[in-house]
């Protein structure tokens, strides 16, 4: 199995930056393979007795796979922005593989967060929060991305920011009508969810 | 919806949410006008925002985490490393992923760690720097560290090292899973300190210790992994610069020096081997450096203070660990962790003597020798002729104290006066629990502890009329009050044995709690107030004062299930269920069957709701399900369904086998599973299951035996197993094997006898030696021996007698002189013999 070379990463995100769009259809596999080893590591158990922190592991991806001081600022937030896009594919994708049959209970089902033991927020059902991402970004591209940003990247809203070259407090009002809105959508069913006409 | 009319709508939105919920309205009439689309879309929106709650605030990964896991196939899996064959994964890690791997090219196919590196290391400079390593390593043959046995290149030119393979669990699991003691955890991690001080003197450095670098053996010998790879894959170790691999080190275990790429020597292990030690402690790391990026976590290993263990044990909520590890294992972690080299201990060596001289109760070196100090030393040491001394000290305490409170409330020096008033509130705190807890076991030192717990109440009685308006020290007081109880009389902990004083204690304590709660009923306070009913329930039950124990747990029910609703989590439902358990108990015992059978059966339920959950909870659980299903057969035994009883408790009993699979050393579990054996046992025999009772009498006898011969001064595992013994001759008679039933019931009779002199007046030892005597009577009248019967019977009926002319049998003997009294009348009748034959049936 080949390693991803942190030299060919680095110009992957060199290219990109510069504006190479190319350069994410070839950064886009590097980095899928590396986050999916990274989380289904995490996830076995060898450090099951701490939750899975999504900026740890996409920091500790960014280690591994670019692994150079200095980098420029802009190849590292180029990192995070697709960093999210590729947690995002990974979730779904592996949704998608599993049995539709396990579905049903509508959107939203309660988990029980397995550290604790205690019920915590609703999880998502990502198939549905995913097309109803695409929705939003037709209404609001952006918007869009904060989301993905945040919830699949688990970046702050600073880093959002910095990757999306934006304020912080736009990112934070992006967020909130976006959170609102999906919650609908979601919670209405994925059939009426964000198509009511005005 | 088009992008545009999104565009108004979230500005409205955005700006409404701004304005306080009660202007939203008159903010929306204005600014949508006559539209009562847009409105009503915005409407919703505020809506959904308001039922969000959480949603989509905790990251993808961390609230889908467990939708996620799956088995990628691991390419490596099965590929040929040099002469090794990779079997299986075992751990991934900042240098490269480890392997499990068979050598298969020779006929002992040798077991190894495969360490496939990660990074593009030059592979030339490898291969040289690895060999100059083989040779120093090789000087390190020490039997806790793991031997580096191999290492180069694959043919697609990916760096391996191979080392010796070992058999073990990660150091932080160990623990664990063993339930290691704080004693039991100092000794294994001293044995690592030998093990990193023999490397130090061969001037090897390990430079990445972790917990995930220790394993330890079934057999409890800690092995360390990695040793010498840091500086083997150092392209710059000679000049001893750390920049290269800064990055390859786990950051949240690495030195202050190490974080700044400086010189990493042996005190950068020795700092290691401080943090080790803190997470063994306290099962955390003195800095929160989780989710930060590695700039962050490095500022915060260079420049922010280290947690003391016993703070981080106590902001875990465990008080008693807390008070554990105050004083001499604070220090010396802290020692072990200070930021500047020259300061920690000179040696890992000198790290485990401090470590020593804390278990033997002597001065240890990290810390400044002030006379308080000495003296506690010089207590633990000298225990006895100390004790009085210490009294007069607590009695000084209180009375400084009361007159700071005096100084406090006339305002005099305001600030200097609370914070000495702190002071002496801690010593005097220190004085209570230290000073009990190293008197408590003292053959004889009752009345001093009588003497602490008068001195302690009065104090706080003092305290508690000056303290109204401070809802801190209320708090305290009220948990003051508790801890006294505790020591006074609490019947389920080593106590003083006044029960009456714990109850006055705890009354105190729920009166104070009551006016806390009343003022802010939110989970936690409730979950108090509640512990302080169950424990009033406790000390009632205690005083045969059932219907008051009834009342108390009823009321510890009802205030925890309230905590539960107001949030308080599965705290507040074990709580919750543990009180159910009792008020089953007690119920039954005055008779109220049907109201105890509900209350056995919704504890079982909530028990069975709380360990479906994941995680570590179910470990909490496993242990207090069995408890609460054998209440519920107990309960249901008492209602005269013995089959029902046999099937609860065969639940019980097959939990607990399950559990003692994973810890088959725990003495604990040993003890609960022989017992829960034995009732199963009983329940069984009530239900005229003779062969199914006689397996699981003679499953608990094999495991009592064992007890009892383990600790000779143990006096329950014997009359339990002659119980059992008892027992197991009872379902031969029954199942026509009465000539194999004689044995067993004299070994019974011998170990009841030996225990009567032991204890004479036990009730359970008495109640056995008429259980024997019947047993033998009834072994005798199923050969006909009918003299030797009716002996027998007579004896047992005498006991019975003697002994409900001292007191009420219990509830499940009271029918035995009634039973006996007609098989004895039986035997007469058989044995009278008829005219002209001879008394021949012996």
């Amino acid at each position: 199995m080949r390693e991803p070379d942190s030299n060919e990463v680095t110009g992957l995100l060199d290219a990109l930056a510069g504006g190479d769009r190319s350069a994410l259809d070839k950064l886009m596999p590097l980095m899928y393979g590396e986050l999916h080893r990274l989380a289904s590591h995490y996830l076995r158990g060898e450090r099951g007795n701490h939750t899975l922190q999504s900026t740890a592991l996409v920091h500790e991806a960014y280690l591994r796979l670019v692994r150079r001081e200095g980098v420029h600022w802009k190849s590292r937030a180029h990192f995070l922005g697709v960093a999210a896009s590729v947690i995002r594919s990974i979730l779904v994708d592996h949704a998608r593989a599993r049995s539709a049959a396990k579905r049903g209970a509508g959107a939203i089902t309660v988990a029980l967060d397995e550290a604790a033991g205690l019920p915590t927020q609703p999880s998502v059902d990502v198939i549905e929060l995913d097309s109803a991402l695409e929705r939003l970004s037709r209404l609001d591209p952006q918007q869009s991305r904060v989301v993905e940003l945040r919830f699949f990247a688990g970046l702050t809203n600073d880093e959002a920011a910095e990757v999306l070259g934006i304020s912080a407090a736009t990112v934070k009002r992006d967020w909130s009508s976006a959170r609102a809105w999906i919650y609908r959508a979601l919670t209405a069913g994925p059939e009426n969810g964000g198509l009511r006409s005005l | 919806m088009e992008a545009a009319q999104w565009r108004r709508v979230k500005e409205l939105f955005d700006t409404a949410l701004e304005r306080l919920p009660a202007d939203r309205a008159r903010y929306l009439d204005a600014a949508c006008g006559p539209d009562a689309g847009l409105r009503q879309e915005v409407e919703s929106l505020l809506a959904a925002h308001d039922a969000a709650g959480a949603f989509l605030e905790a990251p993808a990964l961390e609230s889908q985490a467990r939708d996620l896991i799956d088995a990628l196939p691991d390419p490596n899996l099965g590929r040929r490393i040099g002469p090794y064959r990779i079997v299986k994964e075992i751990a991934r890690g900042g240098m490269g992923d480890v392997y499990e791997a068979v050598r298969d090219d020779d006929e002992y196919s040798q077991r190894v760690a495969v360490k496939l590196l990660r990074f593009g290391f030059d592979s030339d400079f490898l291969r040289q720097r690895f060999r100059a390593e083989r040779q120093i390593l090789a000087s390190l043959e020490h039997p806790n560290i793991a031997r580096l046995l191999d290492g180069g290149t694959t043919a697609e030119g990916q760096p391996y090292l191979v080392m010796e393979f070992i058999d073990g669990l990660p150091l932080r699991e160990f623990c664990q899973r063993r339930r290691l003691t704080v004693a039991r955890k100092i000794e294994l991690f001293r044995q690592v300190c030998f093990a990193v001080h023999a490397a130090h003197q061969r001037l090897i450095v390990h430079r990445d210790l972790k917990p995930d670098n220790i394993l330890v053996t079934a057999d409890a010998r800690p092995m360390l992994l990695d040793f010498g790879i840091a500086r083997a894959l150092d392209p710059d170790a000679p000049s001893r610069r750390e920049a290269g691999t800064a990055l390859l080190l786990t950051p949240a275990y690495a030195s202050p020096e190490q974080v700044r790429g400086e010189m990493a020597g042996t005190a950068s292990d020795v700092y290691s081997l401080g943090l080790i030690l803190f997470e063994l402690l306290t099962g955390e790391l003195p800095y929160a450096t989780g989710g930060q990026a590695p700039h962050q976590v490095a500022r915060t290993i260079c420049e922010s203070e280290p947690l003391r263990p016993s703070a981080a044990a106590r902001r875990g909520g465990n008080r008693k660990l807390a008070a554990s590890l105050a004083g001499d294992l604070d220090n010396i972690v802290l020692k072990a962790l200070r930021k500047e080299p020259e300061r920690r201990y000179a040696s890992a060596e000198r790290l485990a003597e401090d470590l020593d001289r804390h278990l033997l109760h002597l001065p240890v070196s990290a810390r400044p020798d002030t006379t308080a100090y000495r003296a506690r030393k010089f207590f633990r040491r000298h225990r006895g002729p100390a004790a009085a001394a210490a009294l007069v000290a607590l009695l000084l305490v209180a009375g400084l104290a009361a007159t700071l409170w005096q100084a406090r409330r006339a305002e005099a020096e305001r600030a200097r006066a609370e914070r000495r008033f702190e002071d002496v509130k801690a010593l005097a705190a220190a004085m209570m629990y230290d000073i009990h807890d190293a008197i408590r076991d003292l053959p004889g030192s009752t009345h001093a502890r009588q003497l602490l717990v008068g001195s302690a109440l009065r104090y706080l009685d003092r305290l508690a009329r000056e303290s109204r308006g401070d809802t801190g020290l209320q708090r305290e007081l009220a948990a003051a009050y508790e801890r006294v109880g505790d020591v006074q009389g609490n019947p389920v902990l080593a106590s003083l044995g006044d029960t009456r004083g714990a109850q006055l204690s705890y009354r105190k304590a729920r009166s104070i709690r009551q006016a806390l709660a009343g003022a802010h009923p939110d989970a936690a306070q409730l979950r108090d107030l509640a512990a302080d009913s169950h424990r009033l329930g406790l000390c009632a039950n205690a005083l045969g004062d059932l219907p008051r124990a009834a009342a108390d747990f009823q009321a510890a029910a009802a205030l925890d299930e309230r905590a539960s609703l107001a949030g308080g989590g599965p705290d507040a439902d074990a709580a919750l269920a543990e009180d159910e358990r009792l008020l089953g108990f007690t119920r039954a015992e005055t008779g109220d069957t049907a109201g105890a059978l509900a209350a056995a059966r919704r504890s079982v339920d909530l028990w069975l709701k709380l360990s479906s959950a994941g995680g570590p909870w179910p470990d909490r659980v496993r242990h207090r399900l069995p408890s609460a299903y054998g209440t519920l057969a107990f309960v249901t035994m008492l209602s005269g369904d013995f089959p029902g009883a046999a099937r609860d408790q065969a639940n019980v009993v097959a939990m607990l086998r399950q559990a003692r699979q994973a810890a088959p050393n725990s003495a604990t579990l040993r003890e609960n599973y022989a017992e829960a054996s034995y009732y199963l046992g009983l329940w069984q025999a009530g239900a005229r299951q003779d062969r199914p009772a006689l397996a699981s009498f003679a499953d608990a006898l094999v495991q009592f035996d064992a007890l009892a011969s383990a600790d000779p001064r143990d006096t329950l595992s014997p009359r339990f197993a002659a119980f059992c013994r008892v027992g197991i001759a009872s379902a031969r008679t029954r199942l026509g094997q009465s000539s194999t039933a004689l044995a067993g019931l004299r070994r019974a009779q011998a170990t009841f006898d030996r225990l009567n002199g032991a204890q004479p007046g036990n009730y359970y030892v008495q109640s056995g030696l008429a259980d024997t005597a019947e047993a033998f009577g009834d072994a005798f009248a199923a050969q006909r021996r009918w003299p030797e019967a009716v002996r027998w019977y007579r004896r047992s009926l005498g006991q019975w007698t003697a002994m409900s002319r001292r007191g009420p049998l219990a509830s499940s003997d009271s029918g035995k002189p009634a039973r006996i009294q007609r098989r004895l009348a039986h035997c007469l009748a058989q044995s009278r013999p008829p005219i002209g034959t001879v008394r021949s049936s012996y």
